[in-house]
This record gives structure tokens, C-alpha cells and sequence, in this order.
């Protein structure tokens, strides 16, 4: 075999095949070893003129990856990493060089479907979108508009989630909007609001370029954030003074990559953080002048539970503190005192204090999942701000708290647009002026927009359950995988007189309890937009052709919209209606704090930072040397989000999580994601390849914990929880490996769903559920089976 | 007609390794420019000959560790078994309202 010279009149699609082959294996090479090449092959990858090459953003993580996809005779045949993206600088991981293939699984939803007797039956789509709006408009006729609800995604695209806030809580007048990017980011922005006032990062990627010290704190960025890992571990390699510490609860291909993994026990990064900032202070490390000019000190309530019960509601209250009760506060944290709680040594304790401290060291601490999902989710980001506030490392090429998302519009829908009950586009819904601007943009009376928040997710589904609302509408998401102590939640959906209806690309097992289910585009199938974890705004123009009959969820919305006789708000022609409706969503956010680029300027460039203001992309927000909203008259940095126009250093002490392992339940059960397989796995087990790399969910094992309870590498095992149990095959060396005590499984695997074990507690602040952290019993599966049958 | 590529760390030298495996009947490997690694790229005909090839690849010798990073796409290809499960499925009612515009 011989891959064609580029001077071949003709490639045809299987030598197309044959390259996106070969990148694969390059982009997992250089996943490992940064910089290798292959010239042999490189040169041989040029385009050929019957393949037209075409840009988008990676429609999988939250890094946003630039893509270029190939396409032939109307279908997509080739994807390569977009050398001209900043991102990613011609990189992709396996997720992304696989990416098209998703688009086209044999039993990809291509026609609506209705229930009738019993069976889901094909139906036009135009007639069950008469449906949708008939039912919306007699659940609210009969029970009240609090009764219908929308539940969409951080793979949303900016349209999708503006359109569908826009008719929930603009025209229909409920707030009950929410979507998954709750299970995901929401500590992160109550964490951003707490500190700063304002969401979303205040640094960039480019960050690593002049990082020398990289923390991860429960972050495995090796698989979760590849590319971007890529880019660290390439700093390094061009740096060698550069260090990379994992600090993590599980051993990781990240620790692998680290040079030094440190482990903590779950929950404890809490009580690890303010040991950092003990010893900061200690050692005169902080950076004195800057703490006066830009810090205010604060502290907040304490004991505030866990959300596990109905209708649990929490409002912290902020309280003014200063440096000495903030001193005072930390004599319970010596490291010392802390290796005790945490299992981390004292020594690994000061380590990473002198890290910090250290005046001639860079820093970015980066997270993403695990200290957002916790029950004390938005205090240990507040934390980690802590202590790059106390060292004044901030705002400033390669001084970053860097908190990473998992979507790849998690921040551009779900955060900006304000796809959550609370938040409008501009704004929350409780405040007067923000209720006003989305009236007055909206051409809605201001009436319409309630002020109070209605349902967050968990809730929502709580909701659902009890009958408060009767109608859900899910979009680009699969709660009936990812939702925790699922088995409650599918009952209630499952419930006479509730009506579910989901908008997705494959049958899952959410349109499995669904009532209508609606074929949707997927990613280059349609125009829209995302936004990725770096404030970066990305187009991406219609590429394909959706199958069938499939059609993008903005559409879909807008459809509804009007049956429901919102025709005057939503007038937009197919053709230009992508174009308007960012016009219109960009209004929200004029002015210099988050100025967003006209839609002409989106098309022209791969991806553009807001404030983007006169022509330019804002990488460093808060200092005044970068940020255009930033006044210097507060000094070098202005944290002009809060009204004091200082960053807020909170006093959060540690608390215990809402379950901890004990006598009849003795492991921590922590779940996540695998490289391969995007979150609940319905277009990414569709990829031949990805399903074959990791074709089932397993149950990792510490090899001590397996020796002493007889259990062999890949035999069956039984998790059992409080809340219900799952057989399935342990992995004792794998590429992760928990501690003694843990057990990791992921949950991609739709048939064995680990969330039916999982806990429903959250984070009272942000609401975000915590998946890392419950406790469960291992039981070898011929004991548990033979127990059983003697009962 | 697979597709495929893998990884290939060499125990010893890339170079000869990379000239075996490319002597094979539908590969084509390309070793690293700064690095004892390589690429090898799989084409065959059908499931038949791949698992024949898989069976050559087996016996090459001087592979220290292979991975797959990359397997075929084509429109024949059906999901991946057992991609699906059988769960809880809404059964009783109808989506059925009464009209109202």
C-alpha cells in the first residue's frame, strides 16, 4: 500500500480514509510525546481539489479545538487539527479525528417520532411540532406555566439556548430553563460571581506559553482536556525548569505525565488549600501590596448541608472580615493538622506552598470536574482564587487560576446566554434593570420575565417527579444517563401525565421514556455558534446536510415558538435567521466588560475573546495593561466586578461530604469520563473505533483492596449503594488507578448505569451535584448472588 | 474494506522495524523523525484478510507494544453491538392532546 502523491489528479475517498488514519495515530503520538513528527507522511498531506476544506469548532470538550472538516459529494470524509487556530495549532485528539464519523451511525434519528398506543410511530415533523405546541399550550392552560420547562445543554449552540430562553422566560414567562452544563460547571460560576462578581476565566490558553508551574487539582487533564495537556507538557519540553504537579484523589495518565502526583483523600482539597495559605502567609510569601490595593476579605456561612431533601433552599450571606481573622482562621490548617485530614503529607503540603510563593515562579492552577462537582463546590474554587490572590498571581500572562470546561459551549450558551433559571443574557432575573433590557430586546412586557428563580436541575427533576411540572422539553442532552440517583428521577418521568419530549441525534435511553421525539441537526449540519472555556466565540457555517427530516433545535424552537402565537418575536427568515439572532443576543452585552464581535467578524476569524473591543480580543481581564473595561485609577488591576472593585478572599473552612464510607457501605465511589467516549457515550460508541477502544463501563479497583477481597482482573463484581447496585467488570490495571478505599467507574456505558448508585447531594451555592463522591460496598459477584438466593 | 492505524513502540530500532511491517501485504508504516516510534496504517480488503493481517502482525517481531488509534469508517458499518440497551420505556398513554389553535 501506498499513500497517493498529492500530485494524484484523483484521491479518492479511501485514500482520504487512509490519511485521517494516519492522523489519528499522529494526533495520539504527539499526545504522548510533544513534538514528534513524521515528515515522511507530512509532506504527503495536502489538500487535493476534490475535497473542500472546511472550519468549525470540535463539537466535543470545552478546550474548542479549530477543525478543518473534509467533505466530498456532500458528506464528510476527513478532519485534520486547523493549523491557523490558537487554539490547538493544527492538534486534535482522538476524540476530534473521529469526530465525523459520529455523524453518521446507521440509526441516527431522521424522522419524528409520537407515541401511540403505546409505540413510537413515525409521524412528519411538522405534525409533531403541532404536537409539541398543542401540549405546551394545555399543560399551561391547565396547570400554569411553571408546569412546562425546557432542560437543554452546554453543547447547545448559541441560538439554540438564546431562542429557547427567549421563549421560556420571555414569552411564555416561566424561568424553569436549565441545562446540564448545572451538572458540570456551576461551581465554577458561583465560584467566578463569589470572587469576582463576574463569570468566566480571566486568563487564556495562552497562558501556558509562559506558565513554568502547572497544578492540577483533580483534573485529569491527559484525557479530559487533551490537546491542551499536549500544549503543557510541549511548555515543558521547550522549558525544562517547567513543573507539572497532579494533585488528584486517583493516579491518572495525567500523574503519569506529572512530575509529582500527590493524592489527596475526597473531599479534603479544601481543607489542603488553606494549609497552602497558611504557609504562604507563614513564610511571608504573599504578595503584600498587592492583597491592600486589590483584596477585600470576607467570610460566609458555614454548616450549610447538602440539598439532599425536596425543596432544600440556601442563601449565603457575605460578611466583611480582614487578613488577621483570615490568619486567625488558618491556625486550624497547619500542614500538619491537615496531613492528618487528607492523607497528603506535610512535606507535599509546604511543596506546593513554595510553588506558589515562590516570586520568580509562573503559575495556573487548572481544574475542571472535580472540584466543581462537590458538595463544597464553589468554596474550593474560592480557595484556589485565595491563593493566587494572596500571591498576586493574576490577570497576567501566565499567572492563572484556569478553570476548564467540559462542553464546548458550556460557557457560551449555558454562561453567557444564561440558559439557568436565575440568569438572563444579561444579568439574573432577579434584578429590576436586567428584567427590563431582556423585555425591551425581547419586545416582551417586562411583566413577562418572573423575578424569582424557579427550578435548578436537580430540582427540576424533583419537580417533575412530585407533578409541579407536567411538561419537559430535552434538548442535545441524556439525563437518563447523567442524571444522579437516577432511578428516582426516570420513575418520575416515567409517570401518568407527564409529557417528555426530546430533541437528539440517536435513540438513548432519554428518548427512551419520551412521548415525542424530535430528529435533530448535529454540529456542521447547521449555522451556530460555540464558546469555549477561554471566552473564545467560534462560527461555524452549515457544512452538511442533516438526514431526513432532522432539523437544528434553534429551528425546532422557533417552530414552536410560533404555533404558540410568538410570531412578533420570533420573525427571523430561515435563510438569515442565525445572523439575527446573534445581532440581537449581542445588544445584551454591550459596552466593554463583555462587548462581543458582529457576526461578519465571527465569520471572518477563527474565533475571537470577548470584551472585543475596537477590533481586538481581551486576553487578560482585570489588568489594566490588557483589559479595555479595566480603569487604572484602581491600579494595575481593576476587579470591577464587584462594587468595591476588589476580588473577594472568602474565609471556607472544611466540611465532610454528604456521605462518607462506613461499615456497611466502605468505599468511595468517585465516577468520570475516559478519553475516548464523550460523556454519556450516544454518538461516541457509534464511532466504531472509540467503541472497540473502550466498549464497556468497568469498575477500577486498587490491586490491594482486589487481593484481599479474592477479586480477579475482569471479573464481575457488584457495586451496591444506598440507592441501588450494578454488576460489572472490575479493572485492577487499567489506565487509572484509585487509592486504597475508592473504587472509579465511568459513565459512558448506557448499559451499566452507574448513576442509579450515585447521590443527588450538591453544592447549596451553585447547585451542582457531586458524582465523585459517595460510598458504596464491593461484593464478589458469586457471594452476593448466593447471599441473595438464601433470603 | 478496514482501515487502521496504530502506534508502534519498537523494542529496538524503528527503522528496521518500520522496513518489516511495511513488507506486509496492505501496511504502510512511517517511522518518527525524533523518536523511537512509528505509524502503521492498515488497508485490507475485507474482515477476512484483516484478521489474517492481525495474525501476521502478531508475529512480527521487534513490536514492544502496538495501539490502535484509528479503525475503519465506512457506510456498511452498523452501531456498535450492544451500543443499545434495553431499559425502561414509557408505555401506557399517548402523545395525544387536544387541539387548541
Amino acid at each position: 500500500m501506498t499513500i497517493p502523491s498529492p500530485t494524484a489528479a484523483y484521491v479518492s475517498r479511501r485514500d482520504f480514509m487512509r490519511r485521517l488514519a494516519h492522523g489519528a495515530a499522529a494526533a495520539a503520538a504527539v499526545s504522548m510525546i510533544p513534538g514528534v513528527s513524521f515528515a515522511a507522511w507530512e509532506s504527503l498531506d495536502a489538500d487535493t481539489s476534490d475535497i473542500a476544506w472546511k472550519k468549525t469548532p470540535c463539537r466535543f470538550c470545552g478546550v474548542g479545538c479549530g477543525l478543518l472538516v473534509g467533505v466530498a459529494e456532500g458528506r464528510a470524509v476527513a478532519v485534520k487539527g486547523d493549523p491557523a487556530s490558537t487554539v490547538n495549532k493544527g492538534l486534535a485528539c482522538v476524540k476530534g479525528y473521529h469526530s465525523v464519523q459520529a455523524l453518521y451511525g446507521s440509526d441516527r434519528l431522521q424522522k419524528a417520532l409520537v407515541r401511540r398506543n403505546g409505540q413510537m410511530v413515525e409521524v412528519p415533523i411538522q405534525e409533531a411540532l403541532d404536537l409539541v405546541a398543542a401540549k405546551m399550550r394545555e399543560t399551561i392552560d391547565t396547570h400554569g406555566k411553571d408546569a412546562v420547562s425546557i432542560y437543554g445543554s452546554g453543547q447547545w449552540t448559541i441560538p439554540d439556548g438564546y431562542v429557547a430562553s427567549k421563549l421560556f422566560k420571555g414569552a411564555i414567562g416561566t424561568n424553569n430553563v436549565e441545562a446540564n452544563a448545572r451538572l458540570c460547571m456551576a461551581s465554577a460560576v458561583t465560584g467566578f460571581l463569589t470572587s469576582f462578581g463576574l463569570d468566566e476565566p480571566m486568563g487564556c490558553y495562552e497562558d501556558i506559553d509562559h506558565a513554568d508551574t502547572f497544578i492540577t487539582w483533580g483534573n485529569n487533564m491527559a484525557e479530559m482536556h487533551p490537546v491542551l495537556f499536549s500544549r503543557v507538557l510541549d511548555r515543558r519540553l521547550k522549558n525544562p525548569d517547567t513543573l507539572v504537579i497532579d494533585f488528584a484523589t486517583r493516579t491518572t495518565r495525567t500523574s503519569h505525565a506529572a512530575d509529582k502526583s500527590i493524592l489527596f483523600r475526597p473531599q479534603t482539597d479544601l481543607a489542603v488549600a488553606n494549609a497552602i495559605c497558611h504557609e504562604i502567609i507563614k513564610n511571608g510569601w504573599m504578595h503584600r501590596d498587592f492583597v491592600e490595593q486589590h483584596v477585600a476579605f470576607k467570610t460566609g456561612k458555614t454548616n450549610i448541608g447538602y440539598g439532599t431533601e425536596d425543596g432544600f433552599a440556601f442563601t449565603d450571606k457575605a460578611e466583611a472580615s480582614t487578613l488577621a481573622d483570615f490568619r486567625e482562621f488558618l491556625k486550624d490548617y497547619t500542614p500538619e493538622k491537615v496531613e492528618k485530614i487528607s492523607g497528603v503529607a506535610a512535606a507535599d503540603i509546604r511543596y506546593m506552598a513554595a510553588l506558589y510563593g515562590d516570586p520568580a515562579r509562573k503559575v495556573v492552577s487548572f481544574w475542571c470536574m472535580g472540584m466543581n462537582q462537590h458538595t463544597r463546590g464553589t468554596w474550593i474554587n474560592n480557595l484556589v482564587y485565595n491563593i493566587h490572590l494572596l500571591t498576586g498571581k493574576i490577570s497576567q500572562p501566565g499567572n492563572s487560576p484556569f478553570s476548564l470546561t467540559g462542553q464546548p459551549s458550556a460557557c457560551g450558551t449555558v454562561r453567557e446566554v444564561g440558559t439557568l433559571t436565575h440568569k438572563l443574557p444579561h444579568g439574573v432575573v432577579m434584578n429590576q434593570k436586567d428584567r427590563e433590557m431582556a423585555a425591551r430586546i425581547w419586545d416582551v412586557p417586562v411583566e413577562n420575565i418572573q423575578p424569582k428563580p424557579t427550578y435548578h436541575t436537580v430540582e427540576m427533576f424533583r419537580a417533575l417527579d412530585r407533578g409541579d411540572i407536567r411538561f419537559m422539553w430535552i434538548q442535545v442532552t441524556n439525563p437518563m444517563v447523567t442524571m444522579p440517583k437516577l432511578s428516582r428521577y426516570r420513575d418520575g418521568a416515567l409517570k401518568e401525565g407527564r409529557f417528555v419530549v426530546v430533541s437528539d441525534v440517536y435513540p438513548t435511553p432519554t428518548t427512551d421514556i419520551a412521548d415525542v421525539i424530535l430528529p435533530s441537526a448535529m454540529w456542521i449540519e447547521q449555522e451556530g455558534m460555540y464558546g469555549n472555556s477561554e471566552r473564545r466565540t467560534q462560527h461555524f457555517e452549515q457544512i452538511l446536510q442533516p438526514p431526513g427530516e432532522a432539523m437544528s433545535d434553534t429551528w425546532q424552537l422557533i417552530e414552536v415558538a410560533r404555533r404558540l402565537g410568538f410570531e412578533k418575536q420570533f420573525p427571523w427568515s430561515y435563510e438569515t435567521h442565525i445572523r439575527d439572532i446573534w445581532e440581537e443576543y449581542r445588544l445584551f452585552h454591550a459596552g466593554p466588560r463583555h462587548e462581543m464581535a458582529s457576526y461578519e467578524e465571527l465569520r471572518r476569524q477563527p474565533g475571537i475573546m470577548w470584551p472585543y473591543v475596537n477590533g481586538k480580543s481581551t486576553q487578560w481581564r482585570y489588568n489594566t495593561e490588557y483589559d479595555p473595561a479595566a480603569d487604572a485609577s484602581h491600579g494595575r488591576f481593576d476587579f470591577y466586578g464587584k462594587p468595591d472593585h476588589r476580588a473577594w478572599l472568602w474565609q471556607r473552612p472544611y466540611e465532610p461530604p454528604a456521605e462518607s464510607p462506613d461499615v456497611d457501605y466502605p468505599f468511595w465511589l468517585d465516577t468520570g469520563r475516559v478519553l475516548e467516549h464523550w460523556h454519556s457515550g450516544s454518538m461516541t460508541r457509534r464511532v466504531p473505533t472509540l467503541h472497540r477502544s473502550v466498549p464497556n463501563a468497568y469498575v477500577e479497583l486498587h490491586p490491594e483492596d482486589a487481593r484481599r477481597m479474592g477479586i480477579l482482573d475482569g471479573e464481575t463484581v457488584r457495586l451496591v449503594s444506598r440507592r441501588g447496585r450494578l454488576d460489572l467488570p472490575a479493572q485492577l490495571h487499567g489506565r487509572g488507578q484509585p487509592t486504597p478505599g475508592q473504587v472509579f467507574v465511568p459513565f459512558f456505558d448506557e448499559s451499566l448505569l452507574i448513576n442509579e448508585l450515585t447521590l443527588d447531594a450538591f453544592c447549596p451555592i451553585s447547585k451542582q451535584p457531586d458524582y465523585k463522591k459517595c460510598a458504596v460496598r464491593v461484593e464478589r459477584l458469586a457471594s452476593a448472588e448466593s447471599r441473595d438466593a438464601s433470603r | 474494506m478496514p482501515v487502521c492505524s496504530y502506534l508502534v513502540f519498537p523494542q529496538a530500532n524503528a527503522v528496521d522495524l518500520s522496513a518489516r511491517l511495511s513488507a506486509l501485504p496492505g501496511c504502510e508504516a512511517t517511522p518518527a523523525d525524533n523518536a523511537d516510534l512509528l505509524i502503521l496504517v492498515t488497508d485490507t480488503a475485507d474482515a477476512e484478510a484483516e484478521e489474517l493481517l492481525q495474525a501476521q502482525l502478531a508475529d512480527v517481531d521487534g513490536v514492544q507494544c502496538m495501539v490502535l488509534t484509528f479503525g475503519d469508517i465506512n457506510e456498511a458499518d452498523v452501531p456498535p453491538a450492544g451500543a443499545r440497551r434495553k431499559g425502561p420505556r414509557k408505555q401506557p398513554q399517548d402523545a395525544i392532546v387536544h387541539r387548541s389553535h
